[in-house]
């Protein structure tokens, strides 16, 4: 993965609507409390309730990836996996949106796209096209998938795509005009819409509120490309995950050898702007002739550092980030009242800067009010009266038997790993997640629900047709009509 | 051989896939058709885990073990889907998945005996008020019915434990816990820490025998909710209904999964308990469990809880056959939104040898950046923003589409594309495909494959998929020799045969504001 905590969280094709649960990892042999199995079942009598049935022990070491760090900087998270013939990488290059110029917004992912496409070393972008789907491989700015008997071949070449890009301007100018091509079509969805302008509001004069406009794109050049390559794309800012089929030392000697010419610069980081105080808050309302409204309402968050992330993601899985439709927000909207089939919350990013949080309800058009104080009154709840234990409790245990699915890929076992590194997150960060998880009592949520979530400083947009709505928005607080044309 | 499959983030190959007409219940994960092929001989080792079972009710039970993370995934297939429904009833299937979730006599309840009675109050009253709106009889009538309703609504949902289901599940650690309903079927979905097999067990097994559809009225509104999410406020959503609609005037295939809104407004609780009664019977349904198991023991768990469910009647199969088409079809939308176009062909499916040909074409055709028509309409002429093909839309249990969408780039239009459709396909019928190609196609299939493999949901997906659907799960594992001995003649034959006008449908999407400028502009 090129880094790209911004496009992760307003870019084109993002969905707030993924829950962005926090990763976490033990390493020690690992428990899930229990005993033997009941005997045989009558068929003829009901069915035993099922907390009435007792788990035998899961028993459980799982793999470590290893560390190592190349000459030139390169830091490598390894996991041999041999149960298919397949070797698979990510990348962690800090070299995303955040670092987009505010006039040439969009030139990040341009640049990874075209590093992929526009050719390389020797080879135009129709040969790495034609190379690469012969092999049935893959190989980008983002990482590479592989047959292993292909594996120097694909090595070879995801090394020169890192290392000595073209950028063909053909390639650049079928990207540009793709790029364009959706933003002339951003406002055909509302839902896209909706995401959109909630980021632009929430995160006003960060990063995460740029997007990319025919402007931007047609600001950048050829030239930009081949400088933002050359300044962020260095072997001292690659971290890489590589998971399955190879023998050790042979991969390590096929990256080393492949690399070996990319020599390591001190980078200048940008400085990225901070994401807008406080204030009062706003409805903002964009007009789409449709039948169904949707409505998101947030406001920035906390970082992953600070100690009350993990109480105040816990609270939200109880609100409405819970992963089987098992909160008060899916209860309340859909189950019980029918409104909406998409209702939610989540707590995005919060890793280089703050996260936004965020509650959203996809409604019928005459229940948009009903739907905007249903989410506000659940939020005040939860904000004033502390969560019963039982409640707590099974959000916490959820966590924790989930925890073994942290392990079932390699690729992903090898990664969490890499990512601790490049958020700068303490090493043992996961070793200690289910204690602190296990910790947290119930006013505890009170407290940081009561200081973080804040519904009087919540941005609030809706799309939808407000001469269909069962309210007027200004109900709410102050109404900010944007013009979508 | 193409068959829907969650859509996995893990994957970075990019896959052929089609979104269309799969609902998903709890999330917003669509499903994809992704093709299959053979290993370097991982298929054989895999081919000798699969065990499978038949219990005496008809249920059939494919089992896998694998070294892997102690997680266990879980799939159970229902040869059920849109093509049941009878007319008049759209959107059944998909509404009774939603209703799965609800809860059973023992789970979801305080007290069943009570809500029982109250239940029945509600679909009474429910039914009375279809009937007077029928009438057209006094809207006062109509309003204190409407008041009764809701105050019956609210006593029965005194007894409930709302959500008691989805709280056990997440408590027991469950990941991907959702149901898909498509065309051809229903499957339910969910993964558990591998030592928690007997509680699936348990609550599959009661949701099977004894499920109870309270706050069945709420769900529908739900479900109504999400057609207008899915297909009346997404342009592609939308042109793919009327499309669909064009394409088939008889067969089943041309009516939406999700149902038409007339149809879910008017849907009543004994509706699905006929449709529930009818087809979730345990011969009509397929299981799958991989991943962390012990298949001799656990199969005894599961033989003790799933035989408690009755055997019944083999359900009722769809006869009607679309007829020949006879002549071109063209579907016009107006929407809000930029412009867009569909082109199908009609087509056998499997076992027909022709439905394998097509899965390469799709490939040659859009498989990557070097297929033909991504390479020219996306690369060399910048007339598309995206461009697709698929060949089983928009299901394969009956004879299907072939299909082409493609977005045109300002300042092409749809026609643009339609055109080099058509040269594309002429090509196809008149110069064989070279050896080169053709091998990157049986490459690409053959990988694919190996990544299928590579999770327990993929491969518990694809194996109840072909048990449920194409005679056997071994069949898996014949698809790529079929890929494998397709020649360049028979892709030239099968083109000739079926791309061809008169077995056309078109729909374009045309944006509203912009329709009298086209009109003027033609």
């Amino acid at each position: 993965m090129v880094e790209r905590d911004k496009q992760e969280h307003g870019g084109i094709g993002y969905s707030l609507f993924v829950a962005s649960l926090v990763v976490i990892i033990i390493s020690a042999a690992f428990f899930v409390e229990g005993a033997a199995r009941p005997g045989e079942l009558d068929p003829t009598a009901e069915l035993p309730h099922p907390s009435e049935l007792i788990f035998e022990p899961l028993e459980f070491t799982p793999p470590e990836p290893e560390r190592m760090e190349l000459e030139n900087g390169i830091v490598l998270y390894l996991l041999e996996d041999h149960e298919l013939p397949i070797v698979k990488a990510q990348t962690f290059i800090r070299a995303g949106s955040d670092y987009d110029p505010p006039d040439k917004v969009g030139l990040a992912s341009l640049t990874a796209e075209v590093m992929r496409t526009g050719g390389t070393k020797g080879m135009t972008g129709d040969e790495v096209d034609e190379r690469l789907e012969f092999l049935a491989a893959s190989a980008s700015a983002s990482g590479f998938s592989t047959l292993s008997e292909h594996l120097d071949e694909v090595i070879a070449l995801f090394a020169d795509i890192l290392m000595y890009p073209i950028f063909e301007e053909a390639r650049l100018e079928v990207a540009k005009h793709r790029t364009l091509e959706l933003i002339r079509r951003e406002y055909d969805r509302p839902t896209q819409v909706a995401i959109r302008e909630f980021s632009k509001k929430v995160a006003q004069g960060h990063p995460l509120s740029w997007f990319p406009t025919g402007e931007t794109i047609r600001n950048i050049t050829r030239e930009d490309l081949i400088r933002f390559h050359q300044r962020f794309y260095r072997p001292n800012n690659l971290i890489l995950a590589v998971a399955g089929d190879f023998e050790r030392g042979e991969l390590i000697e096929k990256i080393e050898t492949a690399f070996a010419k990319w020599e390591p610069v001190e980078i200048d980081f940008p400085e990225i702007p901070a994401l807008p105080p406080e204030s009062e808050r706003t409805i903002y309302y964009a007009a789409k002739e449709i039948g169904q409204s949707t409505i998101i309402m947030g406001h920035p968050a906390l970082r992953q550092k600070d100690p009350e992330f993990l109480p105040f993601n816990l609270m939200n899985r109880i609100l409405g980030g819970s992963a089987t439709g098992d909160d008060r927000l899916f209860r309340e909207i859909r189950e019980r009242q029918g409104l909406a089939y998409a209702v939610g919350s989540f707590v995005s990013g919060g890793q280089r800067y703050r996260g936004i949080f965020g509650a959203y309800a996809i409604v019928r058009a005459d229940a948009t009010g009903r739907a905007i104080q249903l989410l506000l009154e659940e939020l005040e709840r939860i904000r004033t009266e502390a969560v019963s234990r039982q409640e707590l409790k099974k959000t916490q245990n959820a966590i924790i038997n989930q925890f073994v699915f942290q392990y079932t890929s390699a690729l992903e076992i090898a990664a969490r790993a890499a990512s601790l590194e490049f958020y700068d997150l303490p090493g043992d960060y996961y070793k200690t997640y289910l204690e602190r998880i296990e910790e947290i009592i119930p006013e505890e949520i009170l407290q940081v629900a009561r200081e973080h979530l804040r519904p009087d400083e919540m941005k609030i947009m809706v799309v939808g047709s407000k001469e269909l709505f069962d309210r007027d928005l200004e109900t709410f607080g102050e109404v900010v009509t944007i013009d979508l044309k | 051989m193409k068959q829907p499959r969650s859509r996995s983030k893990r994957n970075p190959v990019p896959r052929r896939y089609s979104v269309f007409f799969v609902l998903v219940t709890v999330g917003v994960t669509a499903l994809l058709l992704v093709s299959l092929a053979v290993a370097n001989g991982q298929d054989l080792e895999l081919r000798e885990a699969v065990q499978k079972f038949i219990l005496d009710n008809g249920l059939r039970i494919l089992m896998v073990k694998r070294e892997c993370s102690p997680t266990v995934s879980f799939r159970v297939l229902f040869k059920t889907g849109g093509v049941d429904e009878p007319r008049g009833k759209t959107g059944l299937a998909h509404v009774l998945e939603h209703m799965m979730f609800k809860g059973t006599t023992t789970i979801g309840t305080k007290d069943y005996e009570k809500e029982r009675i109250l239940l029945e109050k509600v679909d009474e009253l429910a039914e009375r008020l279809l009937g007077v709106q029928d009438t057209e009889r006094g809207s006062q009538e109509i309003e204190l019915l409407r008041q009764a309703l809701q105050a019956a609504q609210a006593e029965a949902e005194m007894y409930i434990q709302a959500g008691e289901l989805n709280r056990i599940y997440d408590e027991n650690g469950a990941v991907g816990f959702n149901a898909a309903t498509w065309q051809d079927g229903t499957m339910y979905m969910v993964s558990l820490p591998s030592n928690r097999l007997e509680l699936w067990a348990r609550l599959t097994t009661d949701s099977i025998a004894n499920p109870v559809f309270r706050q069945f009225y709420r769900e529908r509104d739900v479900v109504v909710e999400e057609r207008r999410q899915r297909t009346e406020t997404d342009p592609t959503g939308l042109l793919t209904e009327q499309f669909l609609a064009a394409a088939f005037i008889a067969h089943p295939y041309g009516r939406p999964t999700v149902g038409w809104l007339s149809d879910l407004e008017r849907m009543v609780r004994s509706d699905l308990r006929q449709f529930y009664g009818r087809y979730y019977i345990p011969s009509n349904a397929v299981i799958a469990v991989m991943g962390g198991i012990q298949p001799e023991q656990d199969i005894e768990i599961i033989r003790r809880y799933f035989s408690v469910i009755p055997p019944g009647k083999p359900p009722p199969q769809v006869v009607t056959r679309e007829p020949q088409q006879q002549g071109e079809r063209r579907v016009v939308v107006k929407f809000d939104a930029g412009p867009e176009v569909f082109v199908g062909y009609h087509k056998p499916t499997y076992p027909d040898r022709a439905a394998y040909v097509f899965d390469v074409i799709d490939i040659l055709l859009t498989g990557g950046r070097t297929s033909r028509l991504f390479k020219r309409m996306v690369i060399q002429e910048r007339l598309a923003l995206s461009v697709k093909t698929g060949s089983s839309l928009p299901g394969n249990r009956y004879d299907n589409l072939f299909f082409f969408h493609g977005v045109p780039q300002v300042p092409h239009t749809s026609q643009d594309l339609e055109r080099i459709f058509y040269e594309e396909i002429e090509r196809l019928k008149t110069e064989a495909v070279t050896a080169r190609e053709l091998q990157k196609v049986k490459n690409q299939v053959r990988v694919d494959f190996i990544y299928t493999l590579q999770s327990n949901e993929g491969l518990a997906s694809q194996l109840v998929y072909y048990e449920a659907f194409f005679g056997g799960w071994e069949r898996m594992f014949e698809y790529p020799g079929m890929i494998e001995s397709i020649t360049p003649e028979e892709i030239m034959e099968v083109a000739q045969t079926y791309l061809i006008e008169d077995n056309r449908t078109v729909a374009t999407l045309v944006k509203k504001a912009q329709e009298t400028e086209m009109i003027r502009g033609e």
